[in-house]
């Protein structure tokens, strides 16, 4: 019961912090998708025909899964949005690194003056995605299965 | 099929289903936002080095600018020789497209500050350049994108003598060609 407790408590702070975080990263994108488009531009990594449409379209699914994940509503769908987008991020900042590009991460904030794409990211990144399976796991099978 | 693998899918099926709300919600509101934009990225196709590269355009299309009834010359590429040759001559002005930051730390002596990312394109026109006045943008080198991208828009603004220097910044360096630390005087 005790134990039980435990992961129900780890599983609240992970949800509420990782709900908040793809909330905030959300926020500046949506309003500002010419911008987050020149971002993503960066990377070159994308057909350029799909960019604006990318720019316009991710920042939109961050928001539903952080909004949802502060709720508390379809934790285990958003948590698995969360850990694939985030996979997905971390491919595009390693390929990035790795092609020795300078370039803006566009993870939390647009401002040019913001953090570069480094292997810091990709660590910060990978530590979303455990919080993200961790909630999948807990939300959408441990908890189904107990309340079965 | 057990309980587990039936539960992953209902997972899959639940999240596209979530993903397809929030990309409704995404088209949505860009339609009604001031700050939409196009579907489809705009794109222009420029010929650098053998290859055929395709530029998206942020810039608005000519027909949105205030000048108007220009003749369109397509920026083209120059090369280090070519951009030294101009650059001795004086006839060229350099347009540094890095981050002010990096113009500071050093740039090709005499080049204008225009960081692609700290200003708006439309804000090229402070600069107060005339539209015949030849100009070499460039940025790092070849890796960075800035100096096409820059070309291209100036090109839609009307600008008619445009190249961009692929080389850029590392390999003016390389040869040693005149630079300048700070602000320029």
């Amino acid at each position: 019961m005790n134990r039980l407790k435990v992961w129900e408590s780890l599983a609240l702070l992970v949800r509420i912090g990782l709900g908040f975080l793809f909330l905030y990263a959300a926020i500046n994108k949506i309003f500002e998708p010419a911008k987050f488009a020149v971002v993503i531009y960066n990377y070159r990594a994308i057909p350029v025909e799909w960019l604006n449409f990318i720019a316009i379209v991710v920042p939109w699914i961050e928001a539903a899964v952080g909004f949802c994940l502060l709720i508390g509503i379809w934790v285990d769908v958003a948590a698995l949005i969360l850990s694939g987008m985030t996979v997905f991020f971390i491919v595009l900042i390693i390929s990035a690194v790795a092609r020795g590009l300078n370039i803006e991460c566009g993870c939390f904030s647009l401002d040019p003056q913001g953090s570069l794409v480094s292997w810091k990211r990709v660590i910060e990144d990978l530590f979303m995605v455990i919080g993200g399976m961790f909630l999948v796991i807990y939300h959408g099978y441990l908890k189904a299965r107990l309340s079965k | 099929m057990n309980w587990f693998q039936k539960r992953s899918i209902a997972l899959i099926y639940q999240s596209l289903i979530f993903c397809a709300g929030a990309v409704l919600l995404a088209l949505i509101f860009n339609a009604i936002s001031p700050n939409g934009i196009s579907l489809k990225t705009q794109i222009r196709s420029v010929q650098v080095r053998d290859q055929v590269l395709k530029i998206p355009i942020w810039a608005k299309a000519a027909s949105d600018t205030e000048e108007a009834g220009f003749v369109f010359h397509p920026a083209q590429e120059i090369r280090l020789p070519a951009a030294f040759a101009a650059f001795q001559k004086g006839q060229a002005i350099f347009i540094d497209t890095r981050s002010t930051e990096k113009y500071l730390d050093g740039h090709i002596a005499g080049a204008l500050s225009f960081p692609l990312e700290e200003r708006e394109v439309f804000e090229f026109e402070e600069l107060q350049l005339q539209r015949d006045q030849k100009i070499v943008t460039y940025c790092d080198g070849e890796a960075c994108s800035q100096s096409i991208d820059l070309a291209m828009q100036l090109e839609e603004m009307g600008y008619f003598d445009i190249y961009f220097f692929l080389g850029g910044w590392l390999e003016w360096q390389k040869a040693n060609y005149p630079i300048m630390k700070g602000e320029r005087p």
